[in-house]
């Protein structure tokens, strides 16, 4: 794969020769390029080789050049269950959905309940919009083969890729549980009221607020040795935690231990060179990591709103390598 | 390859310990069908189904299991 960081033209110009990509940016440079095998969704937050900045005046391409072929797709948030029926044998998909929309909420809640989901590498990311512009713009996904732009749906492409190929999607969490309360929700979705921490039934908020807990720092779960971060939102008036990616009922969180240098722990988290890999980190670790100007190893990327290995994440860094 | 028998796919459901050479997908779906059978320990043979079914359909998952 070939990460770049593309004028319009030159994005342009190899849409046209042909090649699979995805590509990242600004609203209006996406809606400007031509149709093709591609998907795109809105993000001016990026790193580069250069490191992180807001760049408006370019976007973000990655190019699958050991991809035979690819198909695009846009599911609404009824049809969830329908994205493995696009999976081309032996082949991956990527998958870019718009932040806030209904499909968002939608894949978050449901789409682990598919179990064909799985059947093969499934990655991509929540797109977003610049933070200043929050409630005046909305976030978009592209359909590049047939230029339509979408504020609700997944865009899907599915890529075909030669026999024999091996495909490696995994996170780079760089969050460790910490060693203190255990906290457990009774139910899932994007906000809780109550936990059960350390076995007590227990007003979260309140246990954020009396602990003065940090809540820049995500909650990790160990999904049988992947930790999975779930971030906090917001603490509403009414008592409500709100999150950015939904709790599930019964699994075992825990704080995750602070952080002193975001870029040098993502640097120093991955054996693989990384610049050839396709990747997406989140704004949560771009903001509270201070990444502007720094550099995460050799991973560039868009800085998205939520990213998708399989299931929604956040604060992780997602990779594929295609060998 | 070998199929990988109910008693050791009912052991991978109802113990917690780590998945460490497994793909992504396995550990999230192994993960998820630990936490309903805890949820609802009378799911368990349904899960044991389901992962029996996943295992069939993916030489991953039969990958990432056998080697436990």
């Amino acid at each position: 794969m070939k990460n770049e960081l593309l004028s319009l033209a030159e994005a342009a110009d190899r849409i046209r020769a042909g090649h699979v990509m995805t590509i990242a940016g600004d609203a209006p440079l996406l809606a400007e390029l031509p149709k093709g095998k591609w998907i795109g969704g809105t993000s001016v937050y990026f790193v580069t080789d250069q490191g992180g900045a807001v760049i408006r005046d370019k976007v973000f391409c990655t190019t699958f050049s050991k991809a035979t072929d690819a198909k695009v797709r846009v599911v609404g948030p009824d049809q969830i269950g329908t994205i493995p029926a696009g999976y081309a044998v032996g082949g991956m998909t990527l998958i870019l959905i718009p932040a806030f929309s209904q499909t968002h909420t939608r894949f978050a809640i449901e789409g682990a309940d598919h179990p064909a989901l799985f059947g093969q590498p499934l990655a991509g990311w929540i797109a977003g919009v610049h933070l200043d512009d929050l409630g005046a713009e909305t976030p978009k996904v592209v359909d590049g083969e047939t230029g339509t732009i979408h504020e609700d749906g997944a865009a899907l492409l599915h890529i075909s890729l030669p026999e024999g190929s091996t495909i490696d999607l995994d996170i780079i969490n760089i969050f460790d549980q910490d060693n203190s309360d255990t906290l457990v929700f009774q139910d899932q979705g994007f906000s809780a009221r109550t936990a059960i921490v350390n076995g007590q039934k227990t007003a979260f908020a309140d246990y954020l607020n009396e602990n003065s807990i940090d809540t820049r720092l995500p909650l990790v779960a160990n999904y049988a040795g992947s930790h999975v971060n779930v971030s906090v939102q917001s603490i509403d008036d009414d008592g409500n935690v709100q999150f950015y990616a939904p709790v599930l009922p019964g699994i075992e969180y825990r704080l995750a231990k602070p952080i002193a240098d975001y870029a040098g722990r993502f640097a120093e988290s991955t054996q693989t060179n990384g610049s050839t890999d396709y990747s997406c980190n989140c704004i949560l670790n771009y903001l509270y990591g201070e990444l502007e100007g720094k550099t995460t190893g050799n991973f560039t990327g868009p800085i998205t709103f939520g990213e998708i290995a399989y299931i929604l994440l956040n604060q992780t860094l997602v990779r594929v390598t295609v060998n | 390859m070998a199929i990988i028998d109910d008693t050791k796919l009912r052991r991978i459901i109802t113990t917690s310990s780590d998945l460490a050479a497994a793909s992504m997908a396995t550990r999230i779906v192994v993960t998820r069908m630990r936490v309903e059978v805890t949820n609802y320990p009378d799911r368990l043979s349904a899960k044991i189904a389901e992962l029996r079914d996943f295992v069939k359909q993916h030489d991953f998952a039969r990958d990432d299991l056998s080697a436990m």
